[in-house]
């Protein structure tokens, strides 16, 4: 998206979830569905809180892990598709503060 | 709790914490007992007794799973797989006697020690469950193969293990993710291991004790 919203995510209230192993366990009660998460995906998802954008979430994995900024926030962007895709994440509210997605 | 599934339920026996009654039969529940009267259908008690137990489990700590488990010098080996895995077939190549269950076993941990119980519920090889538990020595995951072999499992691969072979029927979030919660604990406290199996009792040679 580049209209000029920021978008925000936050987890999808009706999951349960859990670490273990450095991994994230995600399970959909209503459709009886796992998900895993690997250990960045796991510092993303630990993120996602309705408050930081998707640029926002790369800085953070950028400052954590050893990727650039640019290949931080592809598989950011990449990450909140494929979440978002399967109902793991939902929209939070969206700004006009002028942040891109 | 103590379940009676026929038609003595004693008259003028104190009034119970919970009642219904359901075209002709009716479920009275104490604190320790629970009573079945009129059942036509015993695979429908049987159904109700499930998610009854799956949910009442919940604040003690505990979970039902599809699993023979089989007593060995005083500790529980817990044999879990998807069916055909040879729940059954473990429980028949084991001692009488030492089968608790051959189809749901009930996992609690108690005091930082995770037991295994025996549960009413009967599989293909129509072992009574029993009344009885004791410590968990470790999670078998089963399945049948040419010659026996094991494996252990990671945190997380037991807990792969686990969730699908968990009876669970509520799709309320809070209760699924105190089910993760122990689910996740008894994954990560429990050695759980891959094992490959030929139908000869000689597979236990491989299972660590």
């Amino acid at each position: 998206m580049s209209n000029g919203t920021r978008v925000l995510w936050q987890k999808n209230p009706a999951l349960a979830w859990r670490e273990i192993d450095e991994e994230t366990v995600i399970i959909s009660p209503t459709e009886s569905v796992m998900h895993e998460l690997n250990d960045t995906g796991s510092f993303i998802w630990k993120n996602i809180d309705g408050r930081h954008s998707a640029q926002e979430l790369a800085s953070l994995l950028a400052a954590s892990y050893e990727v650039s900024a640019d290949v931080a926030l592809s598989d950011t962007e990449a990450l909140l598709d494929e979440l978002s895709s399967r109902k793991l994440v939902v929209l939070a509210e969206t700004g006009d503060d002028g942040d891109a997605y | 709790m103590e379940i009676h599934a026929d038609d003595l339920f004693p008259s003028g026996m104190r009034r119970a914490d919970f009642s219904r009654q359901f075209e002709g039969a009716a479920v009275h529940i104490f604190s320790t007992e629970a009573y079945f009267t009129g059942v036509r259908n015993e695979y429908a008690l049987d159904s109700l007794l499930r998610i009854l137990m799956s949910w009442v489990l919940l604040p003690h700590f505990g979970f039902l799973l599809h699993a023979a488990t089989v007593i060995r010098g005083g500790r529980a080996y817990v044999c879990t797989g998807r069916s055909g895995a040879g729940k059954s077939t473990v429980a028949s190549l084991s001692p009488e006697g030492s089968v608790l269950t051959d189809e749901i076993s009930l996992l609690r941990r108690e005091n930082g020690v995770w037991r295994a119980y025996g549960t009413p519920f009967w599989g293909e090889f129509r072992a009574e469950g029993r009344n009885a538990s004791a410590p968990v020595s470790g999670i078998l995951n089963l399945a049948q193969a040419e010659e026996n072999q094991i494996k252990p499992l990671r945190a997380l691969e037991l807990l792969r293990t686990l969730l699908p072979n968990t009876l669970f029927f509520s799709r309320e979030r809070d209760a699924n993710a105190r089910l993760l919660e122990i689910l996740a604990a008894a994954a990560s406290e429990i050695p759980g291991y891959d094992l490959g199996f030929r139908k000869h009792p000689d597979f236990w040679e491989v299972v660590p004790e």
